[in-house]
């Protein structure tokens, strides 16, 4: 009996000790107290767009100068042709086209998805202008690689209102590229209708 | 002559993990130069720590004739909540709670005891094997601690001191030029000789391992006595999961995977009977010095990963079959004690 009611009393003293050691803020007002602001990942892609969109553009390779198949996680590259299909799925949310290059002999098929939603972390993977060490981790390298997406599908995609008519169209892409199989799939940077 | 030859043999035996560690430790400081530098030993002294903690829990539970395959697990689930706690803290509505370092401690032992009190509950009260039910909550908790961030580690558990959570790093830290875990295992350790050899709490637990039949019988409440051993085994364990965390400066959930049976090893090792009864934490604490020195002796000679594990698991099964002989000769000197004395 004893032992119990010592056993409650140690209980409820680490109880009280535990409930008046807390601090209770408002959720979301921790930087008042840390002096961190919280990771905000369309900010950071916003003042590196301009930058990464014109080191993507100067250091695109025609595709026929480089080996498709090994692109690696991301590789910049610029295509010039026709657009020979246009798909829209998932309620128009994944839209893109095939191309078919001028003057290419090889048998890969080109693919540039049009967004709104994009897959794939090609545009962040093929850039230099921010690294992995610069984020603090794993999660915020993976939101700055879908805010850059973002921000093309809003300065590059978005404006050009690309739709079924644009089929047969001359087309010039420079974009990041991974390949898969015998398909190389572009997140653009730059598209030029003419 | 030949009852002396025996007597010699069986104090041989008994010693014999401690003479295991002095040939280990004199093989390593000649397979390699610095092995017995000031880092080198602090460095396994940090490792035994962490081994050791972990097995003098399992030492209660494996004397009960248990065994306890969660502990591994709650070791990577508390230090996911520690993290959690200290880097996000508690959100309920629109508060978040941020505790301070030593509340976090008592939080994370008390979710220790917990978890053991879950095991202790399930297979007393339920009759679930004990390896069943802690092989399932060894699954359970590391589920929970994959899920508190997605599987993501906790980068920062070094805290702010406006919200007033820092200090957890003390616990991996050197005092006085030793790891804060070895204080804590030495501390520990006399608390769990003395629970074991000194009070009747203990004493119901070695009878309970040797016949629950009989135990029960004299009166020995053995649900509770195999209760508190799963108990002992999660508090244990949950301080490992916080010195760990505190040693790595982060959180990541697969801490501690696997580290269960480097405890079972320790335990084993330290000449404590798989099936119940009898056990010390002298050799648990020597059995667990074995581990270390084998683990962090065969790195520094550059042997694989693949190779350790194969004979880090020979050495268990040695020390088991050693432990048999010895039981068996113990009974052959009783038997012909008690023919002589007739």
């Amino acid at each position: 009996m004893k032992a119990k009611i010592f056993a409650v009393i140690i209980i409820i003293a680490l109880g009280a000790f535990v409930a008046n050691s807390a601090k209770v803020i408002d959720k979301g007002t921790e930087g008042q107290y840390t002096g961190v602001k919280a990771f905000d990942a369309s900010e950071s892609s916003g003042s590196d767009w301009a930058k990464i969109s014109e080191e993507i553009t100067t250091n695109a390779a025609e595709i026929n100068a480089i080996d498709l198949n090994a692109l690696g996680a991301g590789k910049a590259i610029k295509i010039h042709g026709t657009v020979s299909e246009f798909s829209s799925k998932a309620g128009g949310k994944r839209k893109s086209i095939i191309i078919t290059p001028e003057n290419y002999s090889g048998n890969m098929i080109f693919s540039v998805q049009l967004g709104s939603v994009y897959t794939g972390t090609s545009v962040r993977d093929s850039q230099t202008i921010k690294k992995f060490g610069d984020f603090t981790n794993q999660t915020e390298w993976s939101q700055y690689a879908k805010a850059l997406n973002s921000q093309l599908d809003k300065d590059v995609v978005t404006p050009l209102a690309i739709n079924d008519s644009i089929k047969g169209k001359t087309i010039t892409v420079i974009g990041a590229a991974v390949s898969s199989g015998n398909q190389v799939n572009i997140t653009p940077v730059s598209i030029v209708i003419e | 002559m030949k009852k002396d030859n025996s007597q010699l043999i069986m104090t041989l035996l008994k010693g014999r993990t401690f003479i295991v560690l002095i040939l280990l430790v004199i093989f390593f400081s000649f397979a390699s130069k610095s092995f017995l530098s000031l880092n080198t030993l602090t460095m396994v002294a940090k490792h035994v720590a962490l081994y050791g903690i972990l097995a003098l829990g399992m030492t209660f539970v494996i004397i009960t004739g248990g065994i306890d395959l969660s502990v591994g697990s709650v070791v990577g689930l508390v230090g996911m909540l520690a993290g959690g706690l200290i880097q996000e803290g508690l959100t309920i509505g629109g508060k978040t709670i941020y505790f301070t370092v030593p509340a976090i401690i008592i939080l994370m032992l008390c979710i220790g005891c917990l978890i053991g009190l879950v095991n202790g509950l399930i297979i007393t009260k339920l009759n679930v094997a004990a390896f069943i039910t802690t092989l399932g909550t060894m699954y359970i908790c590391r589920g929970l601690a994959n899920l508190r961030s997605g599987g993501a580690t906790f980068p920062n558990i070094g805290g702010f001191e406006g919200l007033g959570n820092v200090g957890l790093k003390a616990l991996g830290a050197n005092w006085l030029g030793i790891p804060a875990g070895v204080y804590v295992f030495a501390i520990l350790s006399i608390i769990a000789a003395l629970l074991l050899n000194r009070t009747p709490t203990g004493w119901h637990l070695l009878a309970v391992g040797g016949n629950e039949k009989s135990a029960k019988l004299s009166g020995i409440k053995s649900d509770q006595v195999k209760i508190l051993a799963y108990v002992i085994s999660g508090f244990c364990a949950a301080w490992i999961g916080l010195i760990n965390t505190a040693q790595l400066s982060a959180a990541h959930p697969a801490s501690g995977d696997g580290w269960e049976m480097n405890a079972i090893a320790a335990t084993v090792l330290g000449g404590t009977s798989m099936s119940g009864g009898s056990g010390t934490i002298i050799g648990t604490i020597v059995g667990a010095f074995v581990i270390g020195v084998i683990n962090d002796g065969m790195t520094m000679c550059g042997v694989s990963e693949f190779w350790q594990k194969i004979i880090r698991g020979a050495v268990i099964i040695l020390a088991v079959i050693i432990d048999q002989t010895q039981r068996n000769l113990q009974a052959k000197m009783a038997l012909q004690a008690r023919n002589e004395s007739k």
